[in-house]
């Protein structure tokens, strides 16, 4: 029978021959593909520290938010309406902001590395929070009672627990960092356009140019590089994690491998082993001194207060110039907001309709699962941002942006619906399907009262995350330059995408950025929250 | 006879590997019995019972239900589950009425829904979420749901295993009356169970399964005058015979 790794290393296989062949025939035709492999180190490095750097800012965040009762009371706000910002609305300010510190490609680099940043630093920190607020009370009890407190506890009781979440999120951070990364590396800020070079600006650079050949390449070097790493990083750390799962019940079955996975294993459990040590080395040393202890401290009181006092510097100038000087533009901005969430309405219908008949499928057909998944993975692992350029030049020619836009978003937003009610279906208990079964309960009732009501917490969680993914892909799919021609649909993603390239105007992209986080914020507490809870409250089996 | 189980057989693939869990089992089921069968863990017991309702294919043999090849549909076997399978959207009541839906009208359903909450000792809890039961009550509705249907042959997998001593006694003893009453279903029971003491408490036949691969090592018919006596000598005697028939 083959494994799923067999699978996935075939299409990888079939994918580098592909790649190689444009690589060595095309030389000649092709200059730009010499630099390829330095494109790919580079893109690859960039999301490499982003990663880190969103790893770092996880734990300690995570690590206050926990443990600080008084801290947790700004910072967890604090960390949804971050959460809650398009990322790629704020980006060419913060472009502006690196390049003014930093001067030249430094500057923008850095800009580039701290958009990866943003995209993934978010959810990791919340699975930390999580992961250490839903650490079971006996096992700290049992920690304390044998004196395992302070530094010996992060060694052996904080870190581990973190394990299984922060695995988890860090695939869906790598996931989402990749879209964020094609965006970061042709940046337009005000009448400037910088470059870095890398596998994005080559996907976008080839297709502006018209040359599909030099795209695809492009495109299967970078599926090449997610599907490698999800084969020898990802799998295997994730069956690394699962040894620190605190849930007991019933044994996790490793996944198929084709390989021996205890070598990449042992090494993650010494690079693991290795970053503990440093974090208690960190922490004993910063414990030893009370200066050092309370330098930090306020350093780090410093830097956030500096920083806030920043964004309100910025957020007060811009008022007063706005209420100075009001936009015209701004006062259609409602109407954007109302354009765009029906585009994103009509992408997330489409999503459903197809999506839960497909993930019931797959999950309860074993081959589907065992040859399917392993190609939706692969499609999910291209950025939808990729590809959006070869779908305006299709559509260009053959019919409506705003289908273009709407199957862009929907690229944007599927892949978590279905990823996580595969999971959802999967994971109903097997009794609740004999109970079926045995008691006959078929069609239309069982789907009415079994099956959709099963998939409910899975729905909601795919819905949120697919929801966050679609109003980013917006600002991406309600503009498009090719070939010197400007292409739009009027909305949100727009107004911003204007304010930002074509007619500079910072009070525009601010106030489209605020009112898009609002609107996301509202739509939270007012549709996900409340579903959110219901599903897990009610919805949830045991 | 109610339901005869033929020669059955069944075999698991692991890693390529063939292994044996049931060799040939022979049991026939008659009107009135209440069958317990016991085997140390791992003895292919649970498969057998889900072999018997259907949920399972025998590798080799059948199981027949009055003389037809048994469905896993069919109304007329039902089964009670361990962990007590229980949808945690619907209510006590919803619980019920969903397995009476298909063939019920809504009235029917939510009468006979109601009967058995009562037969049950549920009274007072048909709009209540099974996430606010305690285990006992919870299997309470296990066994109100899997007695809705009417069922002529009821099958349990382990029903009293997570449950605390008092309440799996109050509940047995409700078992042993709703199986004693001719108005009542069921006529008779199959039940797993690796508590030997519960099995000579309620079976009149206890069958013991060997280790794997799980062959039948005896058919005990239980003597013993109802209702029966736990500190009885003659109960002990018993319990002592199917362990030793166990070990």
């Amino acid at each position: 029978m083959m494994k799923k790794g067999h699978f996935i290393l075939g299409i990888i296989l079939f994918l580098i021959s592909i790649t190689l062949a444009f690589y060595f025939f095309d030389f000649i035709d092709f200059p730009e593909l010499q630099l390829l492999p330095y494109y790919a180190v580079s893109s690859f490095l960039r999301m490499g520290f982003a990663y880190f750097f969103a790893l770092c800012f996880a734990l300690s965040y995570g690590y206050i938010l926990a443990t600080n009762e008084s801290a947790r009371k700004f910072m967890l706000p604090f960390l949804d309406i971050l959460q809650s910002v398009p990322i790629l609305g704020f980006f060419p300010a913060a472009v502006l902001f690196f390049i003014g510190i930093f001067n030249g490609r430094l500057g923008v680099e850095i800009a580039a590395v701290f958009l990866i940043f943003t995209s993934m630093a978010w959810n990791m920190t919340f699975g930390v929070y999580e992961s250490l607020t839903s650490i079971p009370k006996e096992l700290v009890e049992a920690s304390n009672s044998f004196g395992i407190r302070g530094w010996n506890s992060l060694e052996s009781l904080i870190l581990p627990a973190c394990v299984p979440k922060l695995v988890y999120n860090s695939i869906i951070s790598w996931s989402v960092g990749w879209f964020f990364l094609v965006a970061s590396e042709i940046i337009s800020a005000g009448s400037e356009t910088y470059k870095l070079p890398g596998l994005g600006s080559f996907l976008i650079d080839s297709t502006y140019a018209g040359k599909t050949a030099l795209m695809l390449v492009g495109l299967s070097t970078l599926v090449i590089i997610i599907l490698l790493l999800e084969l020898f990083i990802w799998k295997p750390m994730q069956s690394w994690a699962n040894k620190y799962s605190y849930d007991y019940s019933g044994e996790k079955k490793p996944g198929e491998f084709i390989f021996d996975l205890r070598i990449i294993m042992n090494l993650f459990r010494v690079i693991f082993k290795t970053f503990s040590r440093i974090t208690v080395t960190l922490y004993i040393m910063v414990h030893r001194y009370k200066i050092v202890k309370n330098l930090l401290k306020y350093s780090g009181y410093f830097l956030l207060i500096s920083m806030l006092a920043y964004l309100a510097y910025i957020l007060i100038n811009s008022i007063t110039k706005l209420l100075l000087n009001m936009p015209v533009e701004a006062y259609s901005i409602p109407q954007a907001i109302a354009y765009s969430f029906l585009r994103l309405s009509a992408a997330y219908v489409i999503c459903i309709i197809w999506t839960i008949p497909a993930a019931y499928f797959i999950a309860k057909n074993r081959n589907a699962s065992l040859y399917l998944i392993p190609i939706m993975e692969v499609a999910a692992s291209i950025p939808a941002i990729a590809l959006f350029p070869a779908m305006v030049v299709i559509f260009i020619k053959y019919g409506s942006l705003e289908i273009a836009a709407i199957i862009l978003i929907l690229l944007g937003m599927q892949w978590y619906l279905l990823f996580n009610l595969i999971a959802g279906v999967k994971s109903i208990p097997k009794d609740a399907q004999n109970v079926a079964t045995s008691f006959g309960i078929k069609g239309a009732l069982y789907w009415k009262k079994v099956i959709l009501p099963a998939m409910f917490p899975s729905f909601t969680t795919g819905s949120i995350t697919a929801w966050g993914g679609g109003w980013n892909t917006l600002i991406v799919a309600e503009y498009i330059v090719y070939k010197g021609q400007e292409y739009h649909l009027f909305g949100i993603g727009y107004l911003l995408d204007k304010a930002t390239f074509e007619t500079p105007n910072s009070s525009m992209v601010l106030l489209s950025v605020i009112s898009m986080a609002v609107t996301i914020m509202i739509l939270n507490r007012l549709i996900w929250k409340p579903l959110y809870r219901k599903a897990f409250s009610k919805y949830k089996f045991d | 006879m109610l339901a005869e189980i033929k020669n059955v057989s069944k075999t698991f693939e692991s890693n390529g590997n063939k292994i044996l869990a049931l060799d040939s089992i022979n049991i026939s089921v008659e009107d009135n019995d209440f069958i317990c069968i016991v085997g140390p863990s791992g003895c292919g017991k649970s498969t057998l019972l889900r072999i018997i309702v259907g949920l399972e294919k025998p590798t080799s043999g059948e199981v027949l239900f009055k003389g037809k090849e048994i469905a896993p549909d069919n109304p007329k076997v039902s089964m009670v589950f361990q962990n007590f399978a229980l949808f945690p959207w619907l209510t006590v009541k919803e619980n019920i009425e969903l397995v009476l839906e298909s063939t019920k009208t809504a009235r029917e359903a939510g009468n006979i829904a109601c009967k058995y909450i009562t037969a049950v000792g549920l009274d007072g809890f048909e709009s209540v979420y099974p996430r606010e039961l305690s285990g006992g009550m919870k299997q309470r509705v296990g066994f109100a749901r899997a007695l809705a249907v009417e069922p002529v042959l009821l099958c349990m997998d382990e029903p009293f295993s997570s449950l605390d001593a008092l309440t799996s006694q109050n509940l047995k003893d409700e078992l042993l009356m709703l199986w004693g009453d001719i108005n009542m279903p069921p006529d008779a029971v199959i039940m797993v169970t690796h508590n030997v003491e519960e099995a000579v408490y309620l079976a009149n036949r206890i069958i013991v399964l060997s280790p794997r691969p799980g062959k039948i090592v005896a058919d005990l018919k239980i003597e013993l005058e109802r209702p029966r006596n736990r500190k009885d000598p003659e109960f002990y005697r018993w319990v002592d015979k199917v362990y030793s028939l166990i070990v």
